[in-house]
């Protein structure tokens, strides 16, 4: 018989809930604190600002610096905070999705201050990272042409899964496709796999993936629209 | 009933007039940033609730010197990019601290801003805001700025940039009043709540 449920009680094309607070940080011009599942991330966006060291400027565009960063007790066992190749490897793919989002365009030779704090994890913390500064980004007022809905699909224990959690991930045939589109174009800005898959079960794997930014976009939008209540006491 | 729309959520597929803050592609009109939507039978435009301030041309704006070098000043405008004026073009001489009002002249690609007509401002203190909100905190025919003199007994300078040079007998009170106003500028009938707020508490 085939699996419909989790061992976390999921169905299969089901997420984790998701919480969503924007403007948490005073300091930074956008901030978003985001709970998805056990993961737990707080993104901050500043800028656009001057750029230094004056060389990595780009006259026609503004440079994305995206800091993606696992704090040293969001895993049991104590992550070392000096940022590794994952980290770094992370940041830079990770950036530049966020840029096809963002109009950088029209901030020459200037910065857009990224960070991303892990503060808890398990599993899909780079897509729950993106999602977390698509939304700081637009807390902040950036032009940007649509959000960033990230999502992990892939299969566990045979059967073709969405947001797949730390057990999902552990199964001896795991597939793990970390997805971001941008919304609502429906366009592909990232796409990283662990895993073997055929080419028949990729593709499946994808459209899981979308059904599922879709359910996060609108969040997302959620989100973005109850920070500003248009209605009530004025405090 | 004003709608808050979302960066690329569509707002028509008809032919319209377009306003700030919005893109085209294929035929139809997008919002780029979270803010409120403006529309009306053949126009649309966004007006945004949180944004950086991107100078423009004749904008008024209170600005402070940064830097002394040997032929010119760096001033600090609260734009992404600093703005450099010649010494040659002033005959006072400016300090580092010194704050400013001055007209914007001219933008080149919104990275070089230049400015003109310096007017050097007295000891005063400088309010935060985001320069979206600096609208409402004028508001219509000066009518919160009037408020806001009114009760606090202050003498209030707007920038466009988004920063607000005040001398005031209650400094506290105003700072609260302009908080208010920022974190509450997408709701209707502000200016009468703010000034039963302020007519309570002065």
């Amino acid at each position: 018989m085939a699996q419909t449920k989790r061992p976390d009680g999921r169905a299969l094309d089901e997420l984790r809930p998701i919480t969503i607070k924007l403007g948490v940080n005073k300091n930074a011009d956008g901030s978003c604190f985001l709970e998805w599942g056990k993961n737990t991330v707080i993104a901050t966006v500043n800028g656009p600002k001057p750029i230094f060291p004056k060389h990595l400027a780009d006259s026609t565009k503004a440079v994305i610096d995206y800091k993606y960063r696992m704090a040293s007790f969001s895993v049991t066992e104590r992550k070392s905070p000096v940022p590794g190749k994952r980290d770094k490897e992370i940041s830079l793919v990770s950036g530049q999705a966020l840029e096809s989002a963002v109009m950088v365009e029209q901030f020459p030779n200037t910065v857009i201050d990224v960070n991303v704090l892990i503060l808890s994890a398990d599993a899909g913390t780079r897509v729950a990272a993106l999602t977390a500064a698509s939304l700081a980004a637009a807390d902040a007022g950036l032009p940007m042409r649509g959000l960033i809905s990230a999502v992990a699909a892939g299969r566990a224990d045979g059967a073709l899964v969405l947001d797949l959690d730390k057990n999902d991930e552990d199964t001896e045939d795991a597939v793990d496709m970390a997805c971001a589109f941008l919304m609502p174009q429906k366009e592909l800005a990232l796409l990283q796999m662990d895993g073997f898959v055929d080419k028949k079960d990729c593709s499946k794997i994808l459209e899981t993936a979308l059904k599922g930014a879709e359910l996060v976009y609108e969040i997302q939008k959620k989100a973005l629209v109850e920070k500003y209540p248009m209605e009530g006491d004025i405090q | 009933m004003k709608r808050i729309v979302t960066p690329g959520e569509l707002i028509t597929d008809k032919n319209k007039k377009v306003g700030g803050n919005v893109f085209i592609k294929d035929n139809c009109i997008y919002s780029s940033v979270l803010g409120i939507l403006n529309e009306s039978e053949d126009y649309v435009s966004i007006v945004p609730l949180n944004g950086p301030y991107v100078p423009e041309v004749n904008d008024a704006i209170v600005c402070i010197v940064k830097n002394v070098t040997s032929n010119g000043y760096v001033i600090d405008i609260n734009a992404h990019n600093d703005c450099f004026f010649p010494k040659s073009l002033i005959t006072k001489e400016l300090r580092i601290g010194q704050m400013l009002f001055a007209r914007v002249k001219g933008v080149d690609g919104s990275d070089i801003t230049d400015l003109d007509n310096i007017n050097i401002l007295p000891v005063g203190n400088i309010i935060e805001a985001p320069s979206v909100k600096v609208p409402r905190i004028i508001g219509k025919n000066d009518s919160m700025l009037n408020v806001l003199k009114k009760y606090t007994l202050s003498n209030i300078l707007v920038g466009r940039n988004g920063w607000i040079w005040c001398v005031s007998k209650n400094i506290n009170l105003l700072e609260k009043a302009i908080n208010m106003i920022i974190l509450n500028s997408q709701k209707s009938n502000l200016t009468n709540t703010i000034e039963e707020y302020l007519k309570n508490n002065s």
